[in-house]
């Protein structure tokens, strides 16, 4: 019981992250191979991962509609649409391609799913302005500071041709100040990975055995 | 609750010996796990790891598990059963067995069978207790092919847990005398309230019966009074029992006196007085619990009467904010964003500036011979479409110019679909793509796995990519016979709306491979996309992030003319949209500066 579920899964995690490091290393065929194996082994679970979160998205809905839990329509109209465009995509019709190719699937796909995609996401300025006027109130120096580089970065995209100085203001913000956070945060990020790598390879971080 | 580990009875916590069989607890703090080798707590009965049982069963009650004590027990030859059985009785193994145990089995061993026999079957043992062994070893143990009884089939530390043990036979019963039966240390307790039995006192030893030997004549023992100190140690049970017999005082009856009922007896139950609240005396003080300052206060504020407030609390003002709704600021926006594009004329004439990021970009693509081959990643979806779109459009337009091939991949499901139709429009606008599907640009569809699909098309483009988005083989494809591996293309065009898989690229390709590698990105992007551009080795060749990039972009591509019809409104509104935000957040900064005036003042 403990092989399988500890011992066996951190030795295969082990020995695949080593195998992989050592053909990104080391110029071996043999190496290179085992590698490209492994990754081509990725690619085809996290594919096959996509079918677990359907058959999970269809179980969770069909339990909320048979327990009646409210908003049990959507759940509904979610599982009919679902079949609806795997009824549509999966057989070929008429000499056309399956899948997402299918004419059907893509008018679905420009005239339905894009647009309330987009919608959705454009709803986001409305929120976008009104947090704007809270957050950007002068309460004390460090919120003065932040205010007036909105404010400058916002006129440099605003005014151009009109104020030439604005825009080169604007480009100096991006290019000095907040280039400094930014490469701070990705320093960070690669030391964290970094860090979850080695974890990783010693064994000692089993994201998937715990 | 801490079970024995050696005949896993249950005992309270804190413990440090078995009520049953005196195991110490004292020395053992963990108990370690016969099958999984992990360590335990005391309380646990199965193994926190493996769900392995770590404390034995306890013996079964009324059929087995000789007593220790008390005298009923007979010797139990150690080694009895398999190896399994004493493992699970000792946790510890040979060396737990204690040394007056070792010294048992050596004398036993030493006597031999016929010792054996007679310290099994001892003379002085009575027929009563020969009886109850007899019923005891008659029954039909459970697991015949192993021959073992029932109460060492159940010390297996592979057995199931327990089930309550049915109770014994009633026959069993009948055979045993009821203060033997009580003495049984596993039989179930009897019944609180149960008399007891009236042939007891006829079973009384002799030594017992009173006798009248030596009274006179006429003598009679009379029972004597049994002082209040002993009457107090007497069982609860039986003082219940004496309680219960005692007669109770008559009620008294209750006649109605008025109404309708007037005469009637015990028509209403009398009430039973529960709780009499004490009724407060007129001018009674209460005096104070706590001397405080505050508790004198709070006595001198409830002590106040009660007055009406004299004078109407106002309404609190609203502040300018306040004044200023989101639905007019919303309608604001709607409009400033809408009303650009309904005109036909740019409402500013200026001039384009491109940024140094968009004249990189375009000297690279410019740079690129005709029937360069180029890999363009569409790695966004619907979500962004409305503002990538237009990167994408301007940086795919250039390219058909330059006469590249371009071979498209999408990280996101959504992507191929939004690459297909944009790639389809711009092979219509431009003399030679409308047919070149296949031979000039090819849509090789949805590459899942994220980040190890991108390493997997600088390992082995032929496995990474092995049909279009078509279903069309890479074979029957003639650009993709021209590309090979990931170090044919001239150039990696990124085109995203999400800092992940820009980075993701530029990890597992664009470094490790030396390809050049450019980027059309959202705005919200663009800063992350610049910490790349500004390295030394420009791990990013060029930035194109918006929609004013992409017209500044677009720009370029015409010479330099002014921006005219569709993309001069789109940047128009673009712009009048980040100028409402500008005035809005002015607008509420004045007023909350006027507002917290007021309130200092």
């Amino acid at each position: 019981m403990t092989v399988l579920r500890r011992t066996l899964p951190a030795a295969l995690a082990i020995a695949t992250s080593l195998f992989v490091l050592a053909a990104l290393f080391i110029t071996n065929p043999l190496l290179d191979a085992i590698g490209t194996y492994f990754i081509d082994t990725a690619v085809i679970i996290a594919a096959f991962a996509l079918f677990l979160g359907l058959f999970n998205v269809l179980r969770v809905h069909a339990r909320k509609i048979r327990e009646r839990q409210p908003g049990s329509l959507y759940s509904f109209v979610l599982i009919g649409a679902m079949l609806v465009v795997l009824v549509i995509g999966l057989p070929p019709i008429a000499g056309k391609p399956s899948g997402p190719s299918h004419p059907l699937i893509q008018w679905i796909f420009h005239n339905i799913q894009a647009p309330i995609q987009a919608a959705l996401s454009a709803l986001i300025v409305f929120f976008v302005i009104t947090a704007a006027c809270r957050l950007l109130r002068v309460r004390n120096a460090e919120s003065a500071l932040m205010l007036i580089v909105a404010l400058l970065v916002l006129a440099g995209q605003v005014t151009i041709g009109l104020v030439p100085v604005l825009p080169a203001i604007r480009e100096w913000i991006l290019d000095v100040p907040a280039m400094a956070g930014v490469r701070g945060i990705l320093l960070g990020v690669a030391l964290g990975i970094l860090l979850t790598s080695i974890r990783l390879v010693l064994g000692t971080e089993r994201p998937y055995s715990d | 609750m801490i079970y024995c580990p050696k005949c896993g009875t249950a005992n309270r916590d804190g413990s440090k010996f078995c009520n049953e069989c005196g195991e110490s607890f004292g020395s053992q703090t963990r108990i370690k796990c016969p099958n999984c080798d992990t360590w335990n707590p005391v309380q646990n009965v199965f193994c926190s790891a493996c769900g392995h049982r770590i404390v034995s069963l306890p013996p079964k009650p009324g059929v087995e598990a000789p007593p220790a004590i008390k005298g009923l027990s007979l010797p139990v030859k150690p080694g009895i059963g398999t190896e399994e059985d004493r493992s699970a009785a000792t946790p510890g193994g040979e060396e737990d067995i204690p040394a007056w145990l070792r010294e048992l089995e050596a004398s036993l061993s030493a006597e031999g069978a016929a010792g054996k026999a007679a310290l099994t079957e001892p003379a002085e043992v009575p027929d009563w207790l020969r009886d109850l062994r007899d019923s005891l070893v008659g029954e039909p143990p459970e697991v015949a092919e192993e021959g073992l009884p029932d109460r060492l089939a159940a010390l297996r530390p592979t057995a199931p847990p327990a089930q309550p043990a049915a109770p014994p036979p009633a026959a069993e019963e009948e055979e045993l005398p009821d203060w033997l039966a009580a003495l049984r240390p596993t039989a179930p307790p009897a019944p609180p309230a149960a008399p007891p039995p009236a042939a007891e006192e006829e079973e009384l030893p002799d030594w017992l019966v009173p006798s009248e030997e030596g009274l006179a004549e006429g003598e009679t023992l009379v029972r004597a009074e049994i002082p209040d100190w002993l009457l107090t140690l007497k069982p609860r049970e039986l003082r219940k029992e004496e309680e219960v017999e005692a007669p109770t005082p008559a009620k008294e009856a209750v006649v109605e006196e008025t109404g309708l009922l007037a005469g009637l007896q015990d028509i209403l139950p009398v009430e039973i007085i529960i709780a009499q609240p004490r009724l407060a005396k007129a001018g009674e003080e209460i005096a104070p619990v706590i001397e405080t300052p505050q508790a004198r206060l709070f006595a001198q504020i409830v002590a106040r009467p009660p007055t009406v407030a004299s004078k109407v609390m106002p309404r609190p003002q609203a502040g300018l904010l306040a004044l200023l709704p989101r639905w007019i600021l919303s309608i604001a926006l709607i409009a400033a964003l809408t009303l650009p594009l309904l005109l036909d004329r740019p409402l500013l004439a200026r001039t384009i500036e491109p940024a140094p990021t968009v004249s990189s970009l375009y000297e690279t693509i410019s740079r690129l011979g005709s029937g360069a081959r180029v890999l363009v990643a569409f790695d966004y979806d619907p979500t962004t479409s409305s503002e990538m779109d237009v990167v994408a459009q301007t940086l795919i337009g250039h390219l058909m110019d330059r006469q590249a091939r371009i071979v498209a991949v999408s990280l996101l499901p959504a992507g191929p679909a939004s690459a297909a139709s944009l790639l389809a429009d711009q092979a219509a606008a431009h003399p030679g793509y409308e047919e070149g599907y296949g031979r000039l640009y090819v849509n090789m569809g949805y590459l899942p796995g994220q980040v190890a699909a991108v390493r997997l098309l600088g390992e082995s483009l032929e496995m990474a990519l092995p049909c279009d988005f078509y279903g069309t083989s890479r074979a029957d494809l003639e650009l993709m016979g021209q590309v090979k591996e990931l170090q044919d293309f001239d150039l990696i065009l990124e085109l995203t709306a999400g800092q992940d898989s820009l980075r993701w690229w530029i990890e597992q390709v664009g470094t490790p491979y030396g390809l050049p590698l450019a980027a059309g990105v959202s705005a919200l992007v663009e800063p992350f996309a610049r910490a790349y551009y500004q390295t030394g080795s420009q791990q990013l060749k060029g930035v194109v992030a918006g929609v004013p990039d992409a017209l500044t972009y677009s720009a370029l591509r015409s010479g330099g003319e002014g921006l005219t019809g569709i993309p001069a409104a789109r940047l128009d509104s673009q712009l009048a949209g980040h100028l409402l935000f500008i005035v809005a957040i002015l607008v509420s900064n004045v007023a909350y500066l006027v507002q917290r005036s007021r309130r200092e003042s």
